[in-house]
């Protein structure tokens, strides 16, 4: 584990190394990408704008803190296998995310799929999977009992199902005042299929009291980033309702294979509709709890939203702080990528993705003026509950220029995506604004 | 034509000065350093005490992809040293790494 944490911070450093040789900076591709976004992302003449105002301030006052048009998160590191144009935000810890033309899967292949660490993956190279153990325990549990994986496979009905994942601070970038955090802009979020066994049969299995149990927290394997034993890297966890559902599971593959060392290989938790954080990867222990559980990553600002809406900027002390359960009703344009051309008179094919935290999204509407008309897109049902939707819609312009299509799900209650952000709180979680795309049409 | 003259000058000179102020302090604040090629911090005062305790646990990205005010990066040190296992700074040590990070990142 400590040879594995070294070579990670050789990487990073090299990466950063290269970084400076391609003449720039770090950080502010996610900023900027989401200013650009704000005003039009790849508008001719905008871009051409932003380009030269940048090159131009870069050289004249040698700035170090703005990046360079195409440095969009970090060159020169790679996950091996991850598709190319996957966005690089951190590499100590990993993160990185997808730009939405990637996401066009049906069902997120491993090479698409976001990666959101907190902390030090166990080496899979180093993980006898044969030998890793589920030991479930607790407060409200009857006793403990451990299962290998073998255990699970042989004790329990398999469930394989598809079932997105997104990260609860998607689309933070997009905040101001900027909270702390990943930038992600929109693109920390995927869809695999996931085989395992329900949490519930295993929390039946073990037995607790029904009484006392009000949350299940897990732990996991991955080393904090201190390198400290005592510490977690992530400790989440859900509320019973949530733990007892169908499609909560314990799942040892991601897409018929062995889950991806960064996506939890051997054993991970899927908490379906919750923030990606739920999903505990790693895993080796279930607490049932007979409080709202405190690990890592349960208290304080993390991944927690104020009671009620507050102005932005906003100091919410603790105890006005709730944890961020269902994620809001989201959508993405998938294709075409933003910046698409077509002219006037021919069909342009626009699909998507869409999907909710508390399971089906009902409608999906495209606009091509901004929201001042809809068109209802054909929306697919999805293969299971919590599986992405695939939607798609025939969209004609009837005069050329620069036109934008946006994106608008609705859900199973009603509830529609904003097409402004949503409110803003102190680590920027939830941001569902509808998204859109640039299309240039031709006479 | 010589008054002409005199009058483009300043205003070329107005034009050049616009533009630091409209992109930020931060900016104008680190114009005259390098960065350094291991963390991508701004090599100012202070930065060797930041890259000492800053960029032991991550890498220093995930901390100046933003920048931030003063009493919010108290915060985040508070928030490491109670929960992360950060240790703790003797009073001027933690005053130069708030000096550094208010002065050469600060919210943008
Ligand atoms: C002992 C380990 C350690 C040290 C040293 C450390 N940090 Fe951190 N820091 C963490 C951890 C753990 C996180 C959370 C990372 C995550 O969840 O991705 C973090 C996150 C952050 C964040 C982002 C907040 C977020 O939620 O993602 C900022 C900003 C930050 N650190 C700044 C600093 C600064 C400035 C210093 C130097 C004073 C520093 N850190 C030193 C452990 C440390």
């Amino acid at each position: 584990m400590t040879d594995h944490k070294n070579e990670r911070s050789d990487q990073a450093n090299k990466s950063e190394q290269e970084i400076k040789e391609t003449g720039e900076l770090t950080e502010t591709g996610a900023a900027r990408r989401s200013f650009l976004g704000n005003l039009g992302k790849g508008g001719a003449a905008l871009a051409v704008f932003g380009l030269g105002a940048e090159t131009a301030m870069q050289t004249l006052f040698n700035r170090s803190t703005l990046s360079s048009a195409v440095a969009a998160g970090i060159e020169g590191f790679h996950v091996d296998g991850k598709v190319d144009g996957f966005i690089w935000l951190n590499d100590r810890p990993i993160n990185g995310e997808l730009p939405p033309h990637l996401l066009h899967d049906e069902v997120t292949p491993f090479p698409n799929m976001f990666i959101r660490n907190n902390g030090v993956p166990p080496e899979k190279a180093g993980i006898d999977a044969s030998a890793w153990t589920l030991t479930v325990h607790g407060e409200a549990a009857n006793g403990e009992k451990s299962y290998t994986i073998a255990d699970l496979k042989e004790k329990f009905e398999h469930h394989t199902l598809q079932i997105w994942i997104e990260c609860g601070g998607n689309g933070r970038a997009a905040f101001e005042p900027s909270p702390r955090g990943n930038q992600w802009d929109l693109g920390a979020v995927g869809c695999p299929t996931w085989t395992g066994v329900r949490l519930r049969d295993v929390l039946d299995d073990v037995g607790y009291d029904a009484d006392k149990a009000v949350y299940i927290g897990y732990k996991a394997g991955d080393a904090h980033l201190s390198g400290r034993d005592d510490l977690d890297a992530l400790s989440r966890g859900c509320p019973m309702r949530k733990a007892l559902e169908d499609e909560t599971l314990i799942v040892w593959a991601m897409n018929d294979e062995d889950i991806p060392e960064q996506h939890g290989y051997p054993l991970r938790l899927i908490t379906p509709g919750f923030p990606g954080s739920a999903s505990g990867k790693w895993l080796t222990e279930i607490l049932v709890r007979d409080r709202e559980h405190d690990g890592q990553g349960m208290t304080g600002h993390s991944y927690r939203v104020p009671r009620h809406p507050v102005e932005p900027g906003a100091d919410v002390p603790n105890e006005d702080m709730v944890v961020l359960e269902e994620m809001p009703v989201k959508s993405l344009i998938t294709y075409p990528e933003t910046g698409a051309e077509t002219s006037v008179g021919s069909t342009l094919k626009v699909a998507g993705k869409a999907w909710d935290g508390y399971g089906d999204v009902e409608e999906l509407h495209v606009s091509t003026d901004f929201g001042v008309t809809w068109q209802k897109a054909d929306l697919k049902r999805p293969v299971n509950k919590f599986a992405w939707q695939t939607w798609e819609a025939d969209i004609e312009f009837s005069e050329p220029g620069f036109h934008q299509v946006w994106a608008v799900a609705t859900n199973s209650k009603g509830d529609r995506q904003p097409m402004v952000l949503p409110g803003w709180n102190p680590r920027g979680y939830g941001n569902n604004k509808a998204h859109h795309i640039d299309v240039r049409v031709k006479a | 034509m010589k008054s002409k003259m005199v009058l483009l000058l300043p205003a070329i000179l107005g034009l050049l000065w616009v533009a630091p102020a409209f992109a930020g302090d931060h900016v104008e604040a680190a114009e005259e350093y390098k960065t350094d090629s291991e963390t991508g911090l701004i090599k100012a005062p202070g930065f060797d005490t930041v890259k000492n305790n800053c960029t032991v646990c991550h890498s220093a990205r995930l901390f100046t992809s933003r920048g931030y005010t003063r009493k919010i990066w108290l915060e985040q040190i508070r928030w490491m040293q109670d929960t992360q296992g950060l240790w703790e700074f003797s009073p001027e040590v933690e005053e130069e790494i708030l000096d550094y990070l208010e002065t050469y990142y600060p919210p943008r």
